[in-house]
């Protein structure tokens, strides 16, 4: 039986149970519905909000090295400390917050492993207190370009045969029967999917606790279609947060040497004049 | 301390829409999650003395939203 590639990417809820008070470790709770922090979380967890903390707000973008050395002083974190990431819906978000954190070079990211469903099924403590942590003087290192695909890459990427894109969408958006999933805002002109792309919706990579499968059951999902660690993989989704998912599985969990995610994804390819879209299976 | 419990999730339909419904008790208030099934996206939430209100406010707003009956705020 494999193991995850990055074990120490990972962590369970018991282990954060029981290490949620050490000095080094800051846990952060990142969700996709931001209204979930206030509700409980655990104690002594910071919480971020996507929609405001983790994007630069202006314009389409990650957030800014300043915006994110800021957010981290503010959150109490050093550049030595281990952030423990969990969030609800599998960690959807925490995941695009560690997607973030490792493009700047954040050392000891981890997260926790079923994330904010598991933490409440289980029964463990919750608290309503926000935490006034001491300000650092965090500083940003460096950034990890490789993690990130641009549209221009990605129109190259599709004529090439080392490369393999994974479109993480439902199979309804991957075949241009919607344009976004029911209920949510952000859409597109057309429907489809990126010429050549693999349809591995992102949930499939989790159980219904919200855990990660195992790294045999993750290998044989990934390379039963196509994505092999040989390839350059590029993930995408609607908006690059569910594809920041499937990026922490293939980089973190199977070890793949060249994945990255393409955050324009489908709200900027679906809308692009031009560009060459692929309906149906 | 706190802790979430009585924890419930359930999946089923609104307008043929496929949502998940999760739903919890923490100290005295019962909260209730509604999200479309894939990608498990926020669609309502709402909290309540009991679960059936909670479940009940939460389903009614996830009902406006997903049918396009939500009030718009301009």
């Amino acid at each position: 039986m494999r193991t995850y590639a990055n074990p120490e990417s990972l962590v369970s809820s018991e282990w954060v149970d029981q290490h949620k008070n050490d000095p080094n470790v800051v846990v952060a709770e990142v969700d996709v519905d931001t209204a979930a922090y206030d509700e409980g979380h655990i104690p002594g967890a910071i919480g971020w909000n996507w929609q405001t903390q983790l994007c630069d707000t202006v314009r389409r973008d990650i957030i800014s090295k300043a915006n994110l050395e800021e957010l981290l002083t503010k959150s109490g974190i050093g550049n030595n400390t281990t952030i423990i990431l969990y969030g609800d819906n599998n960690n959807w978000f925490a995941a695009w917050a560690f997607w973030q954190l490792k493009m700047y070079g954040h050392k000891d990211v981890r997260i926790m492993n079923g994330g904010r469903k598991k933490w409440l099924a289980e029964g463990r403590s919750l608290t309503k207190e926000v935490p006034s942590p001491k300000r650092t003087m965090y500083q940003v290192m460096g950034f990890n370009e490789k993690y990130r695909t641009f549209m221009r890459q990605v129109e190259k990427a599709m004529k090439d045969k080392n490369y393999v894109l994974v479109d993480v969408r439902s199979p309804d958006e991957f075949t241009g029967k919607i344009l976004s999933p029911p209920g949510l805002p952000e859409t597109c002109q057309r429907g489809g999917h990126i010429p050549g792309a693999k349809s591995i919706p992102w949930g499939q990579a989790c159980n219904e606790d919200g855990t990660f499968k195992s790294a045999d059951e993750l290998e044989t999902l990934y390379t039963s279609k196509g994505v092999t660690p040989d390839k350059n993989v590029i993930a995408y989704c609607r908006i690059g947060e569910r594809s920041s998912h499937t990026w922490y599985v293939l980089n973190n969990l199977l070890g793949y040497p060249t994945v990255s995610n393409y955050d324009g994804s489908w709200t900027e390819w679906g809308n692009l004049v031009g560009a060459e879209v692929e309906k149906g299976t | 301390m706190l802790r979430a419990e009585e924890f419930r999730s359930d999946t089923t339909e609104i307008s043929g829409v496929k949502i998940g419904v999760t739903s919890y008790r923490i100290g005295n208030r019962y909260h209730c999650h509604v999200a479309n099934a894939d990608p498990g996206a926020t669609i309502a939430r709402a909290d309540g003395d009991t679960r059936e209100e909670a479940l009940q406010r939460a389903l009614t707003k996830a009902t406006e939203r997903l049918t396009g009956r939500e009030e718009k705020t301009l």
